[in-house]
């Protein structure tokens, strides 16, 4: 079994596990930069296991889900390698790969923020691992359509990460990683490597009267497909609604523009071409594609962005009456600069070295946009005029796009 | 128009010390089927994906467009030419005809009756499901059946015949043979029949540089093997 957990370390972390030391790196200066700029708040016991949980849970479940991952499983099931074995060594992996490359950052930055306790280290350390060993059992009972044993099994994990106490709670999570590694023994790892795409169905071709294909409806049935989409529209929804009733205490109205700025992190629309390498190197092939598809990528982006957009500009009006027009247009100014923004970084700078799509996910260039518009909101917050110098802004930006598409014409 | 294209000391790389290929000449002349061969890792796909502008790690004296030199990503050049390539399945969005109506309008044309091309490689069925939910050799035929529908002056093919059933396979000889009447075909293949069958010349792709096949004993007893015995 250690060396087919190898095999699969050595694919997620790179041949030399260069990517461990990476990430180590980024944590010591997570925690630096921290400690200079946060200085030290209280996080509540359950809220600091809570967000290790939630976050460790999602990368885990990105990862088992991931198209490469299940292609690697595949492979090693061709192999003289028993199911059991294979079925752990493959969560044990992705488990490492979870902790080490993504949590082990938060659980620093945590740390920093909280004041550093050694137990509560390595209490987070052995949680996050038992709650990826979890999530990988709690995903083979939803492919087996055992929906109340996942339910159950959510549940005691929830207790036992948040409800159990401090001492036992590192004793409960031990013994509960012993039961995990038979239910993980027990899992059908066909179950686990089973390709998304069904039967091949007809959907009927909609070419429309142009028949110039509609790049808008791929883009739209794409994110159908793609439950995370919706489900990040959703949870930035849900942010907008919050951010709303932080608006009084933050200043007033004048910080709204900080909340349309925070809401154009949208990553999974705004990473779509560098999740889908074949679709990047498809429109590399053809002509003419910053007019036939980068346009519409924008407008599909702009689309996204509307929806959280929507609901917080709705919430702050009907929460302040004295919101109106003005809040609206400069709403609509970031729209348009942050999906103009984002499809340019997309497009001149694709990201194309990545191994599983949760690197994609977590990677620091979706900051980019959401920075350059916090620094837009600070301005538009201190002089309302810089709306207009933005409108000029985003006028300069669509002529320069309109010289480029005109410029590709054949 | 004439479909002359011509490429002189081409040198393409992955790293930089170890280049794939190396002071590449060749020409393709316009109305002509012309197939390349070469082992596994000879740097066949590394070159179609250079003269498609897809592989930005290469140098050449010169590349030529009738007469004149051109930059691959020239918008002018690449709606002249289309390609294939083998394991690629781009807009798995889109069904067949869709992504047949958006190539076409992107090279700004009209989509001409298909009909023939679709029964020639049995892909009756298949016409309105999504591209990605496709097997291999359907997933091929989407690509296949546009590019000879669109009949751009210069086509690459990246191991066309690969993950094709037997019909379609005669099927394809059938236009890549008929292709010189509408343009230049440059196509790649490990399967000799399809080289031999098809093409009015074959060009050997080893050691990072090409040379003809010129003995035309294969052209006129098919003994493709005999010849690259010798070379």
């Amino acid at each position: 079994m250690y060396e087919t957990f190898a095999v699969f370390l050595k694919k997620l972390l790179g041949k030399r596990w260069e990517r461990a030391g990476r990430s180590f790196l980024y944590c010591g200066i997570g925690v630096t930069a921290t400690y200079a700029v946060w200085g030290s708040i209280v996080i509540r016991e359950e809220i600091f296991y809570l967000i290790l949980l939630v976050f460790s849970a999602g990368v885990m479940w990105k990862a088992l889900s991931s198209e490469e991952n299940r292609v690697d499983l595949r492979g090693v099931l061709m192999l003289p390698v028993p199911g059991s074995k294979a079925v752990r060594a493959f969560a044990a992996a992705l488990a490492v790969y979870t902790v080490v490359t993504k949590t082990a950052f938060l659980l620093t930055v945590l740390l920093a923020v909280s004041g550093f306790e050694p137990w509560k280290l390595v209490n987070g350390l052995i949680c996050a691992f038992q709650v990826c060993f979890c999530t990988a059992a709690g995903y083979w009972l939803l492919c087996k359509k055992r929906f109340p044993a996942a339910a159950v099994l959510a549940a005691g994990e929830g207790f036992l990460v948040l409800g159990a106490g401090k001492y036992s709670r590192m004793f409960l999570v031990l013994a509960s990683m012993g039961v995990l590694a038979v239910l993980l023994g027990r899992a059908d790892p066909c179950l686990l490597c089973r390709s998304r795409t069904g039967a091949a169905k007809r959907v009927g071709s909609l070419t429309g009267d142009g028949k110039k294909g509609n790049v808008l409806r791929y883009l739209f049935r794409y994110m159908a497909s793609h439950g995370n989409y919706m489900v990040n529209t959703l949870a930035l929804c849900g942010l907008g609604l919050m951010f709303s009733f932080f608006i009084p205490k933050m200043g007033g109205i004048s910080m709204m523009p900080m909340g349309f700025a925070l809401l154009s992190l949208n990553t999974p629309v705004s990473i779509l071409l560098s999740s889908d390498r074949r679709l990047c190197r498809g429109i590399r092939m053809l002509p003419g594609q910053i007019g036939r598809f980068a346009v519409p990528y924008g407008i599909f982006i702009a689309c996204n962005l509307l929806v959280p957009e929507s609901v917080f500009f709705l919430s702050c009006a009907v929460q302040f009456p004295e919101v109106g027009m003005g809040e609206a247009f400069t709403a609509l100014l970031f729209i348009l600069h942050s999906a103009l923004l984002l499809t340019a970084l997309e497009w001149k700078f694709p990201l194309t070295k990545w191994k599983i799509e949760s690197d994609l996910y977590h990677h620091p260039r979706k900051y980019c946009v959401p920075v350059i518009m916090l620094l837009c909101a600070v301005l538009v917050s201190t002089w309302p005029v810089m709306s207009y110098v933005m409108l000029g802004l985003l006028a300069g930006e669509a002529g320069w796009l309109a010289v480029k598409v005109r410029g590709e014409r054949i | 128009m004439k479909a002359e294209f011509s490429v002189k000391g081409l040198t393409a790389w992955y790293v930089k010390e170890k280049p794939v290929l190396q002071n590449l000449t060749f020409q393709l002349q316009e109305h002509e089927a012309v197939g390349m061969i070469g082992l596994n890792g000879a740097g066949k796909t590394t070159l179609l994906n250079c003269l498609c502008g897809l592989h930005d790690r290469f140098q050449a004296e010169h590349i030529q467009w009738e007469g004149e030199d051109i930059s691959l990503r020239n918008p002018a050049f690449m709606s002249r030419r289309y390609a294939v390539f083998d394991g690629e399945a781009p807009f798995g969005y889109f069904t067949f005809r869709e992504y047949l109506a958006y190539v076409f309008g992107t090279y700004k044309r009209q989509v001409p009756d298909i009909e023939t091309l679709v029964q020639g490689f049995s892909f009756e069925k298949y016409e309105d499901v999504l591209i990605k939910e496709l097997s291999t050799g359907n997933k091929k035929k989407v690509y296949l059946i546009t590019a000879f529908a669109l009949r751009p002056e210069l086509l690459f093919l990246d191991e066309p015949v690969n993950g094709l059933d037997f019909q379609s396979t005669e099927f394809l000889y059938t236009q890549i043979k008929e292709y010189k009447e509408h343009g230049t075909v440059f196509f790649s293949s490990h399967v000799l029949e399809s080289v031999s069958l098809t093409a009015d010349r074959i060009l050997l792709l080893k050691n990072g540089s090409m040379e003809e096949l010129k003995d035309r004993e294969w052209k006129e007893n098919g003994d493709i093997r005999e010849v690259l015995r010798h070379v």
